[in-house]
């Protein structure tokens, strides 16, 4: 199975050695944060996913895209983030970038706190 | 009421007016109103008067109901929570609080506390479950250090860190880790850039996290990674942080795509 990595070099190599430290068998997902001020412009290349594809080989995980919103009142507001960020995974997903995943990776999106620690008490 | 009470935490001002109708309300009430404390900055031309309050909590005995505490300092170069601020009495006081399971620091000068964290803060050795820090001003060593005190912390939360020159009385080299705290919880990091506070920690603590959340911690990730490689249940990773995408691989590896350098050496099980 390993054999098909023997090539990769730099930084492809590297996100491969990084997952296969991870030897828990509770590992289970990975959650990508998106700022939603991004989602307009997401430059989600290919590169991205074989990337991705290649951690789920090392370690099968359920993929997670998280839009985190700055002014949830501002335009569409929530709902209109996770129809952005659905439209950019759904050109993804019709190129078949996301085949590798056994189910359809999860949308979500969160309240960005002005400060991430004011959430501690908040 | 206790259905009504629950609704309201967090509303700190209904709460109070809550507490104002009868006897049974405000017993119902008090827990949630007094579970965190605030000590921040309110009159910045007298230092040492900050702690005062602290006593008016202690006469009702009000401070075994704090669970919470939180230090909010400026950003500006005079900061009022550092040891002389502290009397005899208010640190009689501030010891006190044998319950807290939560500290929150902000913009807090915690080199200033070097050597003497212990005195400060090890009331909360036993009882501290998490800790949130917000610019806090130390070295690597000495954060590591001050974590190393609670030997049943299980989540920490740091967002950014502003190295200080080591000025205390004893060098970081002969600072030695009090315990090996649990940290079996949550690891919240965001523009953390420092790897040796990461392999301090480890060396020094050990790290069991189950959950991270990494942002903008350059190489520490590799590291952070496979010192958790055991337990991690759960990996979140910003992929854009505002740059459209092209600091993924730098904040998922470390791997500086700029340099074309790898920042750890990785060793692979």
């Amino acid at each position: 199975m390993w054999a098909t990595y023997t090539n990769l070099t730099g930084r492809h190599a590297f996100v491969r050695e990084a997952f296969l430290s991870i030897t828990s068998p509770a590992f289970s997902e990975l959650v990508i944060v998106i700022d939603d001020e991004d989602i307009p412009h997401l430059n989600l290349d290919f590169t991205l996913f074989r990337t991705l594809s290649t951690m789920n080989k090392v370690k099968s995980f359920k993929l997670v895209f998280l839009a985190e919103v700055m002014d949830p009142h501002r335009d569409g507001g929530m709902e209109g983030v996770l129809q952005s960020l659905a439209g950019a995974l759904g050109s993804v997903a019709a190129a078949g970038w996301l085949n590798f995943l056994d189910s359809p990776p999860a949308i979500h999106a969160t309240r960005l706190p002005e400060l991430r620690l004011r959430s501690t008490f908040d | 009421m206790e259905m009504i009470i629950t609704h309201l935490i967090g509303d700190l001002r209904t709460l109070k007016a809550c507490s104002l109708t009868c006897r049974s309300w405000y017993i119902a009430t008090v827990p949630h109103l007094h579970y965190v404390l605030t000590l921040r900055d309110t009159r910045p031309e007298k230092t040492l008067q900050r702690l005062k309050p602290l006593s008016k909590l202690r006469s009702p005995g009000l401070n075994t109901r704090v669970k919470g505490i939180r230090v909010r300092e400026g950003p500006g170069p005079h900061p009022w929570f550092v040891p002389q601020a502290f009397s005899r009495s208010d640190l009689r006081h501030f010891s006190a609080f044998a319950n807290v399971q939560t500290l929150v620091l902000e913009f807090v000068h915690l080199y200033r506390f070097i050597p003497d964290v212990e005195r400060y803060f090890g009331h909360f050795s036993q009882t501290l479950r998490s800790i949130a820090m917000h610019d806090i001003y130390c070295t690597p060593r000495q954060l590591s250090h001050f974590l190393s005190l609670f030997s049943n912390l299980d989540d920490i939360k740091i967002q950014y860190v502003s190295h200080r020159p080591s000025i205390t009385a004893i060098p970081d080299t002969e600072l030695i880790p009090f315990s090996a705290p649990r940290l079996q919880g949550r690891l919240e990091l965001y523009d953390f850039p420092w790897i040796g506070a990461c392999a301090d920690l480890i060396t020094s603590c050990g790290l069991r996290f189950r959950y991270m959340d990494l942002r903008r911690v350059g190489g520490c990730v590799p590291i952070l990674l496979e010192a958790c490689a055991e337990t991690l249940e759960t990996l979140r990773f910003g992929l854009t942080e505002g740059s459209g995408g092209k600091y993924f691989y730098r904040s998922i590896t470390g791997y500086d795509l700029m340099s074309n350098r790898i920042p750890y050496p990785l060793v692979t099980p």
